[in-house]
């Protein structure tokens, strides 16, 4: 594991996560806040997150990633 | 009350009121690590096989103890730094960690970071992982369209050039040759650099997408600027089947009709290709004709 505090997920429980979190997905499947479903979250390089495509949560003001292999570099690189 | 010890609250509080768990199971277990689940099937606790990781399935527990467990799993994020990952992107994470960190990458990353773009560079690391995937026989599509998708054609150069062994074969032997030069820079560097990744390194990359027509076209392009770069070869790369069919009957399309083009290597490793055609610098006259 390359961090010793870890909670992982699976992905039928993404939404429940992001619940968690106050955020939920709109008509088009991507992350916005439940509280203003206009706001869609961004990811650290500024991208739009599809929750198809949802890798989790760090924190650093919230850092809400993708799952593809460039995002999870970038995210290695945040946990060395 | 930190993320453990709200778990075990939260473990307590389920054990009072449900006879799905047995209680035996969580005592004296020491839990290392967390697994959030939503499951009609599953109980709402449960211990891995690997017995220190507990599962809980929000699925099976009711509105106000699934809401507790959501402001926990918030708090740990925030407050205690947890890292908060779906089960097969801490999978790819844990295994590219691994391989990013082995001396066959630190061999070819450690030569090149202080030279090439550092775009450049996350490309090559993602792109030494898309091969050790690959030599373990695993598909890659995927994780291609990834690097594509992020850096571009440039990226798919990088990963081509680098699953065919370019890297390691051509442009870091042409580095350390360059820095024996005493007037050696990373600004003399660069432009060969940048044209080697720009020509795809002289070669040619057939992708499945590319018809027959499409892979004569792309050789002749390349054989034209090979001969402007004073190269009297040109190497053609292929994975997979439908791809090694499509090099051979085009190569072989190609030597039948252009005197003076000689097939000098063909190396097929399991279900990749490699050929290297070899010419005169006068077979560019001939190229319009094919």
């Amino acid at each position: 594991m390359p961090n010793d505090n870890i909670i992982t997920f699976d992905k039928v429980a993404r939404d429940r996560i992001l619940g968690a979190f106050g955020l939920t997905t709109d008509a088009e499947g991507y992350i916005v806040e439940k509280e203003n479903p206009k706001q869609r979250v961004l990811s650290p390089d500024g991208e739009e997150i599809s929750a198809e495509d949802f890798a989790g949560v760090k924190k650093g003001s919230l850092l809400f990633f993708r799952s593809d292999l460039p995002s999870l570099i970038e995210l290695a690189d945040r946990l060395k | 009350m930190s993320w453990r010890e709200k778990v075990k609250k939260f473990i307590d509080g389920l054990i009072k009121i449900s006879v799905e768990i047995d209680l035996r199971k969580f005592v004296n277990i020491e839990v290392k690590n967390y697994h959030i689940t939503s499951s009609k099937e599953n109980p709402p606790l449960e211990l891995a096989d690997d017995k220190s990781t507990l599962r809980i399935n929000l699925e099976k527990v009711d509105e106000e103890q699934r809401k507790t467990l959501q402001s926990a799993i918030r708090n740990a994020v925030e407050q205690e730094d947890y890292l908060l990952i779906e089960k097969s992107s801490v999978e790819i994470l844990s295994d590219f960690k691994e391989i990013d960190s082995s001396e066959e990458v630190k061999k070819i990353i450690e030569p090149l970071k202080d030279f090439i773009p550092p775009q450049d560079l996350q490309a090559l690391r993602a792109s030494m992982y898309l091969r050790k995937r690959f030599q373990g026989k695993e598909s890659i599509q995927n994780l291609k369209n990834d690097i594509v998708v992020k850096f571009g054609d440039r990226g798919r150069r990088i990963a081509n050039l680098c699953t065919a062994g370019y890297f390691e074969k051509t442009i870091i032997p042409l580095l350390e040759e360059m820095k024996t030069d005493s007037g050696f820079s990373k600004e003399k560097f660069q432009p060969i650099y940048e044209t080697i990744i720009a020509e795809s390194g002289f070669a040619v990359f057939v992708s499945a997408r590319m018809t027959g027509e499409q892979v004569v076209s792309s050789i002749r392009e390349k054989i034209k600027a090979n001969i402007k770069y004073g190269l009297k070869h040109i190497n053609i790369h292929g994975i997979g089947q439908m791809n090694v069919k499509k090099i051979r009957e085009t190569v072989e399309e190609l030597l039948s009709k252009l005197r003076g083009l000689e097939k000098t290597i063909e190396n097929k490793i399991g279900n990749t290709i490699y050929v290297r055609l070899e010419f005169q610098p006068d077979l560019g006259k001939a190229l319009p004709e094919i």
